[in-house]
């Protein structure tokens, strides 16, 4: 059922994917805070004043050039001097724990670009436009910024990482530390927010071996190593046109992979992924796929669904609003936790405990999956497009009343026969004859048939006429286990105490009793034999 | 019987009579040893109850025994010559005959049967029995007991016990005289006058001659009135003085208290003040003790002319200052007195501003999500202070801020901005196109300063509205919520005096007797009576109330599918509204509601019916939900307005939910808290609701789940326990035409059925009344203070 879901929510994930390339296109990200904005001349000119240097040695032999961007707001008291001084002391703690993978270059950049509160941003501020053949000065930028903490005595540091390679902004993470102890503190924050990139070397039978920079290079601490297995990478494919001019690059939606083996001959991955074959997806425009780490991390995903509507002839997003999630082990372990989208199709997921890995399904109605998908612990994910199914749900609910009411059918035969048991052996034949009255006005299992018969070529006549899908797995289910009730439902027979009170005897009724429980004796010894 | 004539034959025979009755007698002693004692009363005496009946007869040797009841009781006088005895010897056939008949005679020869003798009869003349005590005199003797030891409720069961064997028996009616007297008595001493009074007038029924009764009457009803006297309370003090005079035209106790029912109405009358408003109170003061008293009638007529003041009936106080964001029954009320709203109704006169009673001079849409809106110049705030567009920008932010508690959900995810572009002229952006944008503004808004004020102090409270709200004062006659017309309006009623009667019963024989001149809800009990004479008139409001037991599904119990469908088919509702909530027949527009619509209007869908009662389903659907929850008991809480109707009906329904084993425990509380906090979110279990549907299709939840609209942190859209009725809720808030929005909201009603995100109990007519005085007021009002500036008062009004 669930690999049925996936296959129908895929359509809409190909029309997220292609929205969000085409956004990416626009000359200006539509998301560049007011303050980014002015300050973007400059950088750029930064940027673009930096020689790029092209690499003559394999990617494993490359370190990671990363340029640190240290900011801090205001009500942190540490002076341009004790700064500079801070972020020598972290570059020694790196060069001792480990060493060369990394080439680090820190910065004080009070007051420049990054002092907006940058955790917002969805996309660099920085317009990225750039050929594959230009190297940039840096592979990384991280940026850091340093906050009051919850008293004087602690500051928190928010970060996020830049990869200049794909143009992907990395998840905001947050470090609260002693004032005392600041260098370490931006040292373990980098440790979470750095992303080692790899290319997509090979697709091995369901497992995905990469080719991971700066691998060959060894840490000065194990402590220090870039990757370990089970180290999670997501998918980023960039795309290019064919002078090798850079156009948009886009996260694989809901699909990771998982660090195997760490070797000379790079990372062995296995896939997790909504999607069959997500390595193998053929796009019109030159691309390459490249994966970054990323770590798990206790910090809620925001996640936003939304639909499209055709509202006078064209469609319009509209969100998914009052609609249940439920997290889940992933890919069909039980449901952990479940939350409600809010009015704007919004839910905010706190990673289950001890998880790094969870699902997360969307529910039309009370059973309906609409989608389900994977999120790494702490990611930060795209706003979700998806089909509701409004006919499917719809259909559904009406199936769940009729079954409650096949359902309430059978309870009550089933009173009126434990009745009758009672009155047939009492020999109270004025109950027996009123109880079988009552009995026969119940409806008849073939009202049920036809009904459900009716339901369901109603169903097919719709979903052919509208070309929406209305008789889903979950539906077809549904289906059959009410044919199973109604069958059920047929199988609760009177005659004998009809027999009984023809004969005016309880006798056939307590031997066709006695019967019954021979058989079930029968059964039931007959049980442990054949197992 | 067979045995019985053997043992006569045996007697006539052998003429061994004496020898018999000798063993007879020994037999029956032996029996009477192990009897109780002859003198059963006291601790034994509280087994009479319980135990079978018995008699118990004295014998010639002084003894005695207890025998079955003997019949007839009491047994008829025996003859002249009892107990003489057949003549021995040889008789003729004529004397033989006369003899048996005469023995066959229980005033000669009584057969009895004595306890533990399994069931044998005896014989025995009646010259050998010198007494025999009844039974019920046993009782009667108990219950006098009990009474000399101030038992009354004890006495009066074996009273009861006596009325139901043999409710003519000598000296019952006697004992229950001595019994109400002794109680009556008993009450006055701890100063219980009324309660001792209904004894004394139940003696008075039964005889009203009864001169004892009658003096106690007399002492009980002056004892009464002067504890009222010194409360105030004059009606009551003059219903004494009335009935006093009918008992006893010429007692003491009557003159004093008339002398001290005119001395007070001639200090209100000498105290009144001259050109106060305050006048009135102390002339209705003085009315109220003594109307007949001199001048006072025309003064209190000249006090009504320039200062007319309604009187209501109202069940609850508004002791917390009005908020436009509260809810509840006394803010549907009185809001409309104190502020006055964007806009007052949807008609295109309203949108040009020519209805006085509303804040905006002009209402349009410049685009799909574009609203203008502009202020009127010369509107004040109760402080004086210009209304200007930075208040109505304030309540609209509070509307959309998570923090107030102004907040409304759909509001919030609406609305983009909300500009001032001078002090008159506002824009409110939406963030899509809006089907009926202009119902938003039929809301009211606080000032600035308090528009997010959650606790208000009263001295920090402004309105917009016609009247000002007046901190509630504590009165003789109970609590008062007074609005006073604004200073600077001149005409129309002066004041609204609401009397505070959280029993409706006694607000609508408020208005029966005079002492109101509106009430707010006539009591279903009694809507069905027309009062006498033509000075009441009852009318119905614009709109039905639904009754429903709103289902909180954030609690798992509710959640529960099967729970849900159990509650549905347990209650027998039909009978519930007719025996508990009305307590009379039904009359057509009184029916059992399918769900939260409104019966026959568009959004009704007329193919669902109610659910029906079923007791074996729900028993099973009770089960498979304990089985399914994992919890042998279930326990659950139901919230409900403190009406006296509602707590019968909620009563009524815990009483049968035990019997399926669901344990509810009932918690009332004032019916505007009770709103207020559902629709802010709190949680609950069942709560039990009543609510006026509304038209506006950005409130259809709020008739099911009544916590959907409110703050993000109350988590209240998951307090609809149905999925799919939740997003097609949601649904709806988006639709932008009419015909989308009527099939949603058949749908919802269908899913209403099915689902059972909450359960409908009944519909009916909400009732007001008011007497014929009071001009102006309509039937079929929306609200029961519509259009209360073209209302007056004549002197009709005036009791």
């Amino acid at each position: 059922m669930i690999v049925k879901c996936k296959k129908a929510i895929a359509i809409s994930l190909v029309w997220l994917n292609t929205v969000s390339a085409l956004l990416a296109q626009s000359e200006k990200p539509a998301t560049v805070p007011a303050q980014a904005a002015e300050t973007e001349a400059t950088s750029k000119q930064k940027t673009n004043t930096k020689v790029p240097v092209a690499p003559d040695v394999s990617l494993e032999l490359q370190p990671y050039r990363i340029d640190l961007r240290f900011s801090l707001t205001d009500e942190v008291a540490i002076d341009e001097s004790q700064g500079r001084r801070l972020l020598v002391d972290f570059t020694s703690l790196a060069a001792r724990v480990v060493g060369k993978p990394w080439s680090l270059n820190p910065d004080w950049v009070e007051g420049q670009v990054w002092d907006t509160s940058f955790d917002q941003w969805s996309q660099w501020p920085e317009q990225v436009a750039y050929d594959r053949r230009t190297v940039f000065p840096q592979d990384k930028i991280w940026l850091i910024r340093a906050r009051q903490g919850a008293d004087a005595n602690t500051v928190q540091l928010v970060g996020r990482e830049f990869d200049t390679k794909t143009g992907n902004m990395g998840p905001t993470r947050t470090n609260t530390v002693p004032a005392s102890d600041l260098s370490r503190g931006i040292f373990d924050l980098c440790r979470l927010i750095f992303r080692p990139l790899a290319e997509v070397a090979a697709n091995e039978g369901g497992k995905v071996r990469l080719r991971l920079q700066a691998s060959a290079l060894a840490p000065a601490t194990p402590e220090g190593a870039i990757v370990s297995p089970n180290q999670y990478f997501q998918l980023v494919r960039i795309f290019f046109e064919r002078s090798g001019r850079f156009v948009a690059s886009s996260t694989e939606p809901w699909t990771y992979l998982k660090a195997e083996t760490v070797g000379e001959s790079g990372v062995l991955s296995q896939i997790i992924s909504s999607f069959r074959d997500p390595i193998g997806r053929k796009y019109r425009q030159i691309n390459k796929l490249y994966a970054l780490a990323l770590n798990p991390a206790a910090e809620p995903t925001q996640v936003q669904f939304s639909q499209l509507v055709s509202t006078n002839g064209s469609p319009v997003r509209h969100p998914i609003a009052g609609y249940q999630v439920e997290m889940h082990r992933w890919p069909d372990g039980p449901v952990v936790a479940s939350q409600l989208t809010d009015r704007d199709g919004r839910v905010t997921l706190e990673p289950p405990p001890g998880l790094d890995f969870y699902g997360v399904r969307l529910l039309g109605g009370a059973v309906e999956p609409l989608l389900d998908v994977p999120i790494l612990a702490g990611d930060q994910v795209p706003p979700i497009l998806a089909d509701t199914k409004p006919a499917a749900v719809e259909f559904e609910q009406s199936l769940i009343s009729f079954r409650d009411e096949i359902l309430d059918g059978i309870a009550k035969r089933l009173v009126f026969e434990a009745r009758l048991g009672e009155r047939t052996r009492a020999e109270d034949w004025d109950s027996v004859t009123q109880l079988l009255r009552q009995w026969q006005n119940t409806p008849a299992p073939v009202i049920y048939e036809n009904r459900l018969s009716d339901i369901k070529i109603s169903a097919q006549k719709r979903q052919i006429t509208e070309k929406k899908a209305i008789l889903t797995q979950a539906a077809q289910a549904l289906v059959a286990e009410l044919e199973a009730l109604v069958s059920r439902y047929d199988a609760q027979e009177i005659e004998i105490f009809e027999e009984s009170l023809q004969k005016r005897s309880s006798r056939p009724f307590l031997e066709d009793l006695a019967e019954k429980k021979a058989e079930q004796k029968k059964d039931a010894t007959a049980k442990p034999k054949d197992n | 019987m067979r045995d019985q004539s053997r043992l006569w034959r045996l007697v006539g025979r052998t003429g061994l009579f004496s020898l018999v009755w000798m063993m007879l007698v020994a037999g029956l002693l032996r029996l009477h040893a192990q009897a109780p004692s002859t003198t059963t009363v006291g601790k034994d005496a509280e087994s009479l109850l319980t135990k079978a009946p018995f008699d118990r007869v004295f014998l010639k040797d002084n003894s005695d025994l207890l025998i079955e009841p003997v019949a007839p009781r009491p047994l008829p006088p025996g003859l002249k010559k009892p107990g003489q005895r057949p003549i021995r010897g040889k008789r003729s056939p004529e004397a033989e005959a006369r003899a048996r008949e005469l023995e066959n005679n229980p005033a000669m020869r009584l057969l009895v049967q004595p306890l533990e003798a399994e069931g044998t009869e005896y014989a025995l003349y009646r010259e050998d029995i010198t007494q025999v005590t009844y039974f019920e005199d046993m009782l009667l003797a108990e219950a006098n007991r009990l009474i000399d030891s101030r038992d009354y409720p004890k006495a009066f069961e074996y009273l009861l016990y006596v009325q139901a064997r043999e409710p003519k028996w000598n000296g019952l009616a006697a004992t229950h005289r001595r019994l109400l007297l002794a109680e009556a008595r008993d009450r006055f001493a701890v100063e219980e006058y009324s309660s001792g009074l209904q004894f004394v007038n139940e003696v008075l029924g039964v005889d009203n001659k009864d001169k004892e009764a009658r003096s106690l009457a007399v002492e009980g009803l002056a004892k009464l009135a002067e504890g009222d006297l010194k409360n105030q309370r004059y009606e009551r003090a003059r219903e004494s003085h009335a009935k006093i005079k009918s008992l006893d035209a010429a007692s003491e106790a009557l003159k004093s208290l008339e002398a001290e029912l005119k001395k007070a109405a001639g200090q209100f009358l000498a105290d009144a003040p001259k050109d106060k408003p305050e006048r009135l109170d102390f002339l209705n003061s003085a009315w109220r003790a003594w109307p007949e008293l001199s001048g006072l009638a025309q003064a209190r007529e000249e006090a009504m002319a320039t200062w007319p003041t309604l009187r209501v009936a109202v069940t609850e106080p508004v002791d917390k200052p009005p908020q436009p964001w509260q809810a509840g029954p006394s803010a549907d009320r009185m809001m409309g007195l104190v502020f006055k709203p964007l806009l007052k109704d949807l008609q295109e006169s309203s949108f040009k501003g020519q209805n006085n009673d509303q804040l905006l001079e002009k209402f349009e849409m410049t685009d799909l999500s574009t609203a203008q809106l502009t202020i009127k110049a010369d509107l004040k705030w109760s402080t004086g202070r210009s209304i200007n567009a930075r208040d109505v920008v304030a309540a609209m932010s509070a509307w959309a801020q998570p923090t107030s508690p102004a907040f409304h959900g759909v509001w919030a995810s609406l609305v983009d901005s909300v500009t001032a572009s001078d002090d008159r002229k506002i824009q409110v952006r939406f963030t899509r196109p809006v089907f009926q944008p202009e119902s938003w503004f039929l809301r009211r808004v606080a000032p600035a300063e308090t528009s997010q004020a959650e606790e208000l102090a009263a001295s920090a409270w402004v309105g917009s509205g016609r009247y000002l709200w007046q901190p509630p004062t504590v009165e003789s006659s109970g609590v008062q919520n007074v609005f006073q017309r604004r200073p600077e309006i001149t005409d129309g009623l002066f004041r609204i005096q609401e009397q505070v009667i959280p029993d409706e019963s006694e607000g609508w024989q408020s208005l029966l007797d005079g002492r109101v001149d509106l009430v707010e809800h006539v009591p279903v009990e009694y809507d069905a009576v027309k009062p006498e004479g033509e000075q009441i008139v009852i009318a119905d409001y614009a709109t039905p109330e639904i009754h429903l037991l709103a289902l909180d599904g954030r609690s798992p119990v509710i959640r529960n599918r099967s729970f849900r469908r159990a509650l549905g088919y347990a209650l027998n509702r039909p009978e519930i509204l007719e025996e508990q909530f009305l307590k009379r027949p039904p009359k057509p527009d009184e029916i059992i509601a399918d769900g939260v619509f409104i019966k026959g209007t568009s959004w009704d869908d007329n193919t669902v019916k109610p659910q029906p009662y079923d007791r074996s389903l729900a028993t099973l659907l009770f089960a498979s939900a304990r089985r399914e929850l994992k919890q042998p008991q279930l326990r659950l809480t139901l919230d409900y307005p403190g009406r006296a109707d509602v707590a019968r009906a909620v009563a009524r329904i815990a009483d049968d939910l035990k019997q399926y084993g669901i344990e509810v425990v009932l918690k009332a509380s004032p019916p505007d808290s009770l709103e207020t906090k559902l629709v802010q979110g709190s949680p609950f279990e069942i709560a039990y609701r009543v609510i006026y549907p509304t038209t506006d299709h950005f409130l259809i939840g709020s008739g099911i789940a009544p916590g959907l609209y409110a703050r993000p942190a109350a988590n209240g859209l998951a307090s609809l326990a149905s999925p799919l009725t939740r997003s097609n809720i949601l649904d709806i808030e988006r639709a932008w035409d009419e015909t989308r929005v009527r099939q949603s909201a058949q749908f919802i009603d269908r899913l209403c059925r099915d689902e059972l995100p909450v359960i409908p109990l009944w519909q009916i007519p909400r009732r007001f009344a008011w007497r014929s005085g009071l001009k102006g007021i309509k039937p079929g009002q929306k609200s029961l203070y519509e259009n209360i500036e073209s209302w007056s008062l004549t002197s009709g009004a005036m009791q």
